[in-house]
């Protein structure tokens, strides 16, 4: 292998890798993938630094590298993204399918999981109202892989397009976060409106380690809920208003 | 014009156990391409899903590879009625 070659990080899967870097994360990836030896294909990238801005013609600016580390894909998730470039081919959609490793473990696990992500052109048609596409072709594409729930959610792929999921995780936190912050002022519990189970274990997790709430779901699915209840009384604060309503939730 | 048909099968020959069962065709009816698709009796459940699950997915992803063209397709799995 090249000097490049990393130590392999505690409790992570032992799979060769090497860094690159470049003025942008592509040209960094490319640099990185050429040292392993590895096509683009058969590596998920990690982004460790996105770089700063690109110089402007005529002016000075400094900008600082972009730098990624690659590692070898395991065969299930190379499988897995053949598959989805192929059934994204019949369905004459252009796209590229990358892989990323996902941030935070799921429940019961160490690792964080692998996400296919679809990226390309006006892709909107593939993600569907609220993500319904989405989570469709994420199924099909796990049924197609022949893992049923008897193999266990942990080898289940996850599939992203034009970074949809990673925006709405992200919205979801935020809403978590800004929730929580309003019941502990006002010492009321808020209903959130239904959600799907993936986001529903987003506010658990975003807030488990918050000793001023407790979260639960009630109800039956579709319409099953996440209730955010205070633990203490009601602190006040600028947040300690009537409720205006649910808003978008 | 997107070959619904080749797509519909792609997905099914790769679900069922019993490939050689599997018979995909198209059919126009009106403005609306239908899909028909059977498979064997004991890849019946493993196709339909919890609930209708599985079919469900993949109507939608059959129906999103049409809707790139404007055309609607439709996705129908042959049953014989016991799966009503």
């Amino acid at each position: 292998m090249t000097e490049t070659e990393q130590p392999t990080q505690a409790g992570q899967a032992a799979a060769p890798s090497a860094e690159g870097a470049g003025a942008t994360v592509d040209e960094a990836t490319s640099q990185a993938v050429a040292r392993l030896g590895a096509t683009r294909d058969e590596v998920v990238v990690e982004v460790l630094s996105r770089g700063g801005a690109r110089p402007v013609p005529g002016e000075y600016l400094t900008s600082t590298q972009a730098r990624v580390r690659v590692s070898l894909i395991d065969q299930h998730t190379a499988r897995g993204r053949q598959l989805l470039a192929g059934l994204l081919e019949k369905m004459e959609i252009p796209a590229r399918v990358s892989v990323r490793r996902g941030t935070s473990p799921r429940a019961g696990e160490t690792e964080a999981p692998m996400i296919l992500e679809v990226s390309g052109d006006d892709l909107g048609l593939l993600i569907g109202w609220r993500g319904e596409t989405l989570r469709a072709l994420q199924t099909t594409l796990n049924l197609m892989m022949g893992d049923e729930e008897a193999e266990g959610i942990s080898r289940r792929l996850i599939l992203d397009v034009e970074r949809y999921r990673a925006r709405r995780e992200e919205q979801v936190r935020e809403l978590a976060q800004r929730l929580a912050d309003r019941v502990k002022a006002s010492g009321e519990r808020y209903t959130l409106d239904p959600m799907h189970a993936y986001e529903r274990r987003i506010i658990h997790l975003t807030l488990q380690d918050d000793p001023g709430v407790r979260t639960e779901s009630s109800g039956q699915e579709p319409a099953r809920r996440v209730v955010i209840h205070p633990t203490g009384p009601a602190q006040g604060g600028p947040t300690a208003r009537p409720d205006r309503g649910r808003g978008r939730w | 014009m997107t070959d619904y048909a080749d797509l519909t099968r792609f997905i099914t020959e790769h679900i069922v156990a019993n490939k050689s069962a599997v018979n995909v065709s198209a059919v126009p009816r009106g403005r609306t391409t239908i899909v028909e698709v059977s498979v064997a009796d004991e890849d019946m459940g493993k196709v339909i899903g919890k609930g209708g699950r599985n079919i469900e997915a993949i109507r939608a992803v059959v129906r999103a590879a049409g809707l790139r063209k404007h055309e609607r397709v439709q996705v129908e799995l042959a049953d014989g009625g016991r799966h009503a």
